[in-house]
This record gives structure tokens, sequence and C-alpha cells, in this order.
């Protein structure tokens, strides 16, 4: 008898494919999340653009119409981060071969793959909202969408929103994995935060400041760079918790 | 080689101990049978083995390595239970087609040869097969990996008598063809038993007796006579279960230590020597201290 | 294909289930036996135990090994094991044969009887 010894690179890759094909479902459930807010979007008055995630960044990623994909992707992205970490998807490498790591470096690539996907898709669903819009309701478009640095930094800031999304609904996952008490602490903290916001008023407290800071940074490289620090905190975080998790049935 | 040593092994649930100071080893290429009473520890111990659960005490070594997050341990073991779940977007087919791409031993050949002769079909489900199409199902997987160390959890479950024959026999080929440590773990002892080169008895977390089939067999033996006759016999012998029958006749299960004049003295005694199975054995010796079911009915 | 029994230990029913065959001359003297891998697979066994059971024959001279090839009967083999029978099966079978006779309080004359009578009807029969 020979013991296999297997290199992590190959059983990274194999894992990760293994991802994309098994969780199929989630890019199904993608396209009708999009269709769907498209149809929101076609049959909602134009100006709906409050949907909230454009603000004053400098990159217009929240073209009115585009707003109601924009947030549905965003909501889909967190769902899905939320999913990896379940009992039914997270014990299931462990059917195969894997370690705690592994398994997780491998849930890593997934979400940044399923946030391009998503980013991609979304962006060209707004692209044909717009173009409906054009050709069938009269409208005229204020600006041009198609200046490519624009485009670009639209899909830039809108992939890593929609990465942040994952990977706090990872987190919020992995928090629940590792005690049930998070299914009610989490929530609270979420609902007590904003309360207190509310309270104090001005839009000039430290919670409002904070929310300023990080996600309506304008210059796109410090926006960047901010995210990309809340998410490594994020997902290292909810990696340690991942490493001594035991696999349940 | 030694494939699985324990040494003062511990698993704790909360404060409940259910794995306590088991010690013991797995030689290389031998098929041993963890056997024991439901809520043994059975279960418990073949998952931390998989590396699915970490010892709260104690050493625990697979291939040398602790299996918990050993890609090397991970790459060579497989676990098999009744409770496997596979992702529903995958048809019985591609999740043949995954195993193969993970274990690097993967017989596809012996895969799709007992996929048809079960009658599976490519595009069944895994989660709409009956509960013994699943079990057999999974016992492919378990064959078809070849992995040095495979765990087998009740892997017959729902199996019909035909199934597990078939299993049984697709187990000992493909051992024989591929030879591989096997942990099998299984209500019914009685069919398993001659496949079997080891017994790992389990009670209440601890390993009762490790030892081989055919030292079992001679383990013990049952008298079957007198009352009183048996009783004088059975004075400073270790007696491993009793039952009386009427008020003059007992039978006795009695450590085997007695010597051939003894025998032929029992003999002469009008008592009946009669063998003790394997099944009756373990069943007796994992029974609760405090008598069987009877004491509690009576 | 026999069936095996759970009172006796499997590699001892193998090893009978070999002499037996040597006795109604299924396997002839100097002729190859089965490998321990045939005995599992036939009676679906552990090969341990099968190897435990030619062992066994091979200790007793009922069998002998050759190297690489195999394991053989030997010349004395069928002698072997019927002066065997005789002293272990048979006695025994005797012996209480005569325990159960004493129970039921025959007494010895009548007991060769029965044997005679038996022995009668077995020739008539093959006869």
């Amino acid at each position: 008898m020979s013991l296999a010894n297997l290199k992590k690179s190959e059983i990274l890759q194999i894992l990760f494919l293994f991802k994309l094909k098994s969780y199929s479902a989630l890019f199904t459930s993608l396209i009708l999340v999009q269709i769907l807010a498209m149809l929101f979007s076609l049959s909602g008055p134009i100006s709906s653009g409050s949907f909230g995630f454009s603000g004053p960044i400098h990159v217009n990623i929240g073209y009115y119409t585009g707003d109601i994909i924009v947030g549905f992707t965003l909501v889909w992205g967190f769902v899905a981060g939320l999913l990896l970490t379940t009992k039914k998807y997270y014990m299931v490498d462990f059917l195969f071969v894997t370690t705690r790591k592994m398994s997780q470096v491998a849930n890593l690539l997934f979400l940044v793959a399923i946030s391009i996907i998503g980013t991609l898709t979304a962006q060209l669903a707004g692209g044909f909202i717009q173009s409906v819009n054009v050709f069938f309701n009269d409208v005229k478009l204020v600006t041009n969408p198609l200046i490519i640095s624009e485009l670009l930094l639209s899909i830039g800031s809108l992939f890593f929103y929609l990465l942040f999304m994952t990977i706090i609904g990872y987190f919020i996952g992995m928090c629940v994995q590792l005690h049930k008490v998070f299914i009610i602490v989490l929530p609270a903290i979420f609902v007590g935060t904003i309360v207190q916001a509310v309270r104090l008023g001005d839009g000039y407290n430290f919670i409002t400041k904070s929310y300023y800071f990080i996600i309506q940074e304008s210059i796109f490289v410090l926006f960047s760079l901010k995210i990309f620090v809340l998410i490594t905190i994020l997902f290292v975080t909810a990696f340690l918790i991942g490493k001594r998790m035991e696999v349940q049935q | 080689m030694q494939i699985v040593k324990a040494d003062g092994l511990e698993k704790k649930f909360g404060s409940k101990k259910v794995i306590e100071q088991m010690s013991f080893e797995i030689k290389e290429e031998t098929i041993t049978g963890i056997i024991g009473r439901n809520g043994a520890g059975k279960t418990t111990l073949l998952k931390m083995i998989a590396g699915f659960w970490r010892p709260s005490a104690g050493e625990l070594l697979v291939f040398n390595e602790e299996p918990f997050d050993s890609l090397m341990a991970s790459a060579n073991t497989i676990y098999i239970d009744d409770q496997l779940y596979y992702p529903d977007t995958l048809n019985l087919k591609q999740i043949l087609q995954q195993n193969a791409q993970f274990y690097p031993n993967w017989n596809m050949d012996l895969a799709d040869r007992l996929f048809n002769y079960f009658g599976f079909e490519a595009n069944q489900r895994h989660y709409q097969l009956s509960k013994g199409k699943r079990s057999t199902f999974n016992m492919i997987i378990g064959l078809a990996a070849r992995c040095p160390l495979t765990l087998f959890d009740e892997p017959t479950t729902g199996m019909d008598e035909a199934v597990r024959k078939d299993f049984y026999q697709a187990l000992l080929h493909d051992y024989i063809a591929f030879p591989r440590t096997i942990l099998l773990s299984s209500h019914l002892l009685q069919e398993i038993e001659p496949l079997l080169e080891e017994v790992l008895l389990i009670k209440d977390g601890k390993v009762l007796m490790h030892e081989s089939v055919d030292t079992l067999k001679d383990y013990a033996f049952g008298l079957h006579g007198d009352r009183d006759t048996i009783t004088s016999w059975c004075a400073n012998k270790s007696i491993i279960y009793q039952k009386a029958y009427s008020s003059e006749g007992i039978y006795v299960v009695v450590q085997n230590d007695f010597t051939e004049r003894e025998f032929a003295q029992l003999q002469a005694d009008g008592i009946k020597l009669l063998p003790v199975s394997l099944n009756d054995l373990c069943i007796y010796l994992t029974n609760p201290k405090n008598g069987g079911i009877v004491d509690v009915l009576s | 294909m026999i069936s095996l029994d759970s009172s006796k230990p499997i590699y001892v029913q193998i090893a009978e289930w070999l002499e037996t065959e040597i006795l109604r001359d299924r396997l002839k003297k100097d002729e190859k036996v089965y490998s321990q891998y045939q005995l599992a697979e036939m009676f679906t066994i552990n090969p341990a135990t099968a190897a435990k059971g030619l062992t066994i024959l091979v200790n007793e001279e009922i069998l002998y090994k050759k190297r690489g090839l195999g394991m053989f009967v030997t010349k004395e083999a069928k002698k072997i094991i019927q002066n065997k029978r005789k002293t272990n099966l048979l006695e025994e079978k005797v012996i209480d044969l005569v325990n159960e006779a004493n129970y039921l309080e025959i007494n010895e004359q009548s007991l060769i009887d029965m044997i005679k009578k038996a022995n009668e009807e077995i020739r008539k029969e093959s006869k």
C-alpha cells in the first residue's frame, strides 16, 4: 500500500471547480433575481433611483434604473455568502479530500468568482434596461454610459461592493455556525446601530461618520483599499472560526 | 505499520464523555469490526479517525498524522455512512466523476460495473434514492475510492439481504484485489463475522476487547445442565452470562480457562458443553452490569 | 459450496472442508489446493482466516508448500486425516453415545446391538 501525497494547489483547483459545478443553483438564482429586478425597473417609475447604493461616489454605478438590479444583486451576494457556511454546503467538502484551511480558501475563491459574475451580469442587465428605456420609453440619457473609464470604475466598485456583501454573509454565517446565539446577537447589533444613529441625529455622529468614511469614499483607489482591508478582517476572522469547526451532519 | 493509533483518546460533548481512555492500534491491511451497542461510541470514534471531529484529549494518529485537518490523511481516508449528503445539483454519475477527481486510487471501472449491476441510472439524484439504494450507492463510492483507510459506519442500513450478501462479496473481492485497511461497524455481527480478521469491542466509550476473531471464538463456552453441578464448577471461574431456564436447570457462559481434564470431567458430570457464537458473546459482554432486559421486566 | 456454521472457528471449518475434499478424492496427492485468496472468495471469508486453515493442514503434514507455487496434498494426507478423525472425531462421538446411553439406562449389550443393526441397514442401502 502506498499513500497518496497530493499537492495543495491541485486539490484547491479541484475544490474550486467542484464548487462552481455543484453550486450551479446559485447562478440560476442570480439570473432569476436579476430578471425580477429588470421587471421592477421596467414597470416602476424612472426616478426610482432611491435604492441607495449610489450616493456621492464619484463613480456613477447607479444609473437611475440600474439601482434595483444592483440592490437585488447585493442581497443575492449576501445570501450566497451565508449559504456557503450552512451545514449542507460546509460539510460536503469533507466527503471528498480537503482540510478546513483549503476548504475556506476555496470558498474565498468561489466568492470572488461569483462576485465577478454577479457584477458583469448586473452591468449587462443595467445596460439592457437603459436601452429598453431609450428605445421604448422615449427617455433621454443625461450621462453617456459608454465612456470606458467610467464603465470600468462602475464595474470595479460594484465588484467590491458585491464581494464585500458576500464576505459579510460568509462572516455572519460562520459566527452563527460557531454559536446559535449570533442569530439573535448580530441582527440586534445591526438594528441597534441604526437606531442609535437615528437617535443621535445630525448625520454627524460616530456611526454615520464611519459609514461615510468607509462606504461613501469618493476616490476609487482609497475606496478599494478600505473595502479590501474590511474584507480581509472579516474573512480572516471567519477563517479562524472555521479552522476549529467540526464537521456536522 | 500501524494505520490507526489511539492513546488515551477521549471525546466529550459538553460534559458528557462519549469516548474515554481509548488505546488501541489498527494494523495495516486488516479488516476490523467495530462492535458495540447503540451509543457505545462507534460513530464518534470513526468520525474522529476520519478527521471530522477533534479529540478532546489523548492522542489519535492516522498514518502517523493527526487526522483533524491533515490533507494527507484526508486524501487517503474515506468515511461512508448512511447520512452522506451530496449536492442536489449533481446526478449520480456526476457524483462518481467528482469522487474520481478527488481520490487518486479511484477505480472507475469497478464503480461503473457495480453501478450497472445494482441498476442505478446516471441521471438519478442522490436525495431521491430509497434508504437501501442510498446505502448501496454510498458503498460503491467507498469501494471504488480504494482508500488505504476505508471506514464503513453501518454501511448496510436499509439494504435487503441479497444486496448485503453482494456487498460482502464485493468488499472481499476488492480487498483481495487491492488490500487496504478497513474498519467496519455493523449491528449484523453474525453476517460480517466471516469478513473480519479482528474485532474491536466497545462498551460505554471504552475498549472492552481487541482480539482476532478466532481468539474470541475460543474465549468462552456455554455450560448447560444441572444448576448445583454447574454452580460448583463455576465457583472461581469468571462468568459472562447466566440464565436459569427451570428450577434446577441453568445455562452459564463462562470464560474458557478449563483444562482438557476438566472438560472430560464436566462431560462425565452430565453437563452439556456448547459453543458460543461471536454474536452472542459480544451481546453478553456488552450487557449492562445490572442484568439484562429480563431483570427489568420481571 | 458449503455453508459455515457459527459454532466453530471459521479456520477450523475451512481445514475440515479441505480434509473432506481429500478424503473424497476430490483433491488427490500432489495436487495443488486452493490458495488462501480462492478460499476467501469461495466462502466469503477474510483471506487471513483462510490462510490459518491452510497453515493447520501444513503443520499436520496434510499439505506441503512449494515456494511461489502454492500448496499441495502430501502423499500421506489421506491416511493422516483418517487416523486423526478416528482418534478425535470418532472417539469423541462414541463417548457422547455412551454417555447418552447411560442417561437412557440402555445397557452395553443393547447399545452394541443397536450399532450392529445400524451397520446392517447402511450396508443394505449401499447395495
